[in-house]
């Protein structure tokens, strides 16, 4: 299996969301609400976006403090805490508006990526103190998570004002599954083949690529190449990937 | 200071163009008649040793830094032929595979290599696999990188799996760099060099 990123329509509307964020009206409305299921590609698109663009990622955790989040934060910048968190909240913001600067001037937006953010989506504490980045240094921050930071964010008016832009993940359109088949798989792929993953993995990008490693090693085997594609009927009778909702097997049935 | 000169002439001349005016990358440009697209790489730079801050309206001015730096200058020199090519200290690159890979390092808890490829190869490097096999090698033997027992299960048939590493010495945001023909590496953020130890495996 090939090692390239590839493409989604969920990514191209984060991106497109990048762009709105950067052309909004508002300032302090800076903000963005990353959210879906598991599974649907989140953190490898936000992992590819923080390493390409230089922007900082943190990754909550569930027993996270608003002080443990301004040590986190520190330490990403490499910068030893002080002991008050009037310092430290001071240090973060320095570090980040240094950052800012710094990708400004290059025409780049910096933000910070807070992954798993559900865990954080209902904390007064570190939710304010988000805003005050936010208010005071014009600070992006990107909020990754499973879908219950929007409903938890309706407790804090304040703060959902200031979103700017939601992105929803959805499941993977057939042409996004053709496109892993284009991008990942080492053998050539009939269609008929790459309809039934993505009805049967219902487009979850995780279990796409698994069935994308059990077809390649079947095509491997058998001498798959352009003009002889591995196809649905040629699988007849093997295991595709295994069953997010029942953790069985998924069979592929004798009589396609 | 001549090196700095002869080295990085456009920054220094951003850095004489702005004096003790605050001026945007455009008038920069104009008064150095140079691209714009170079002013704000130099400037880039400039801002990332802290001899120029950037104002809130997109304007540029001397940081007290900078202006100690502009008065301790003495005349500008031009490079001669004999020292064109040589550079007298390593310098930090933005935007490289090994940046990217660095960065990438420093967000993942474990990571393989085809993992860092994923998120930090672009459309314009060149053969990036053997390229970060080079890398993961030289941080290994630096003591950054430090292999774990499990290997990452392969989709190939035949495959061993691969090796997965996890990143022990997070020293800051800018990736070491190798020099003296890789047998130290320079690592930026603490401004120490670090000789490499080890054989010449494969990593």
């Amino acid at each position: 299996m090939k090692t390239v990123f590839v493409e989604t329509e969920n990514t191209r509307r984060f991106a497109q969301a990048l762009i709105a964020l950067e052309k909004r009206g508002a300032n302090e409305a800076c903000l963005m609400v990353v959210d879906g299921q598991p599974g649907l590609g989140k953190t490898t698109a936000l992992h590819r976006w923080a390493v390409q663009s230089n922007c900082v990622y943190v990754r909550a955790k569930r027993e996270w403090t608003p002080s443990w989040f301004l040590n986190d934060l520190l330490a990403q910048f490499h910068i030893d805490p002080v002991h008050t968190f009037q310092g430290r909240y001071k240090q973060a913001l320095e570090a980040m508006l240094a950052r800012q600067t710094t990708l400004g001037v290059q025409k780049r937006t910096f933000a910070i990526v807070v992954d798993e953010a559900d865990h954080v989506s209902r904390s007064s504490g570190i939710m304010e103190s988000i805003r005050d980045f936010s208010d005071m240094g014009d600070i992006v921050f990107v909020l990754v998570g499973m879908g219950k930071i929007r409903d938890n964010l309706t407790k804090f008016p304040q703060i959902a004002s200031r979103i700017a832009q939601y992105v929803r993940f959805e499941n993977a359109t057939l042409k996004d599954v053709r496109g892993f088949f284009d991008g990942l798989c080492d053998v050539p792929v009939a269609d008929d083949l790459v309809a039934f993953t993505h009805q049967v993995t219902m487009g979850f990008n995780r279990e796409v690529k698994e069935a994308i490693a059990t077809i390649e090693k079947f095509g491997k085997r058998n001498g798959a190449d352009e003009k002889n594609p591995v196809t649905l009927s040629a699988m007849r009778g093997s295991m595709l990937v295994n069953d997010r909702r029942t953790g069985s097997p998924i069979i592929i049935p004798a009589g396609v | 200071m001549a090196a700095y000169h002869s080295t990085y002439p456009r920054q220094f001349a951003i850095l004489g163009a702005l004096g003790c005016k605050q001026l945007t990358l455009a008038q920069i440009a104009e008064h150095l008649m140079t691209p714009v697209d170079a002013i704000s790489a130099a400037a880039s730079r400039l801002v990332l040793r802290g001899y120029i801050a950037r104002l809130e309206k997109g304007q540029f001015e001397l940081t007290p830094e900078g202006t100690d730096f502009l008065r301790a200058a003495p005349g500008i020199t031009m490079r001669s032929p004999s020292d064109s090519g040589k550079r007298t200290k390593t310098s930090w690159r933005s935007g490289t595979l090994r940046q990217r890979a660095w960065n990438g390092m420093r967000i993942m808890s474990r990571f393989s290599i085809p993992d860092i490829l994923t998120i930090a190869r672009n459309e314009t490097d060149r053969y990036p696999a053997n390229a970060l096999q080079k890398y993961f090698m030289l941080l290994k033997r630096g003591g950054y990188l430090r292999e774990l027992p499990t290997r990452q299960k392969g989709t190939a048939a035949s495959s061993n799996g691969f090796k997965q590493y996890t990143l022990i010495k997070d020293t800051g945001p800018f990736a070491p760099s190798a020099k003296n023909n890789e047998t130290v590496l320079f690592d930026h953020n603490t401004k120490q060099m670090i000789k490499l130890g080890g054989a010449h495996e494969k990593a």
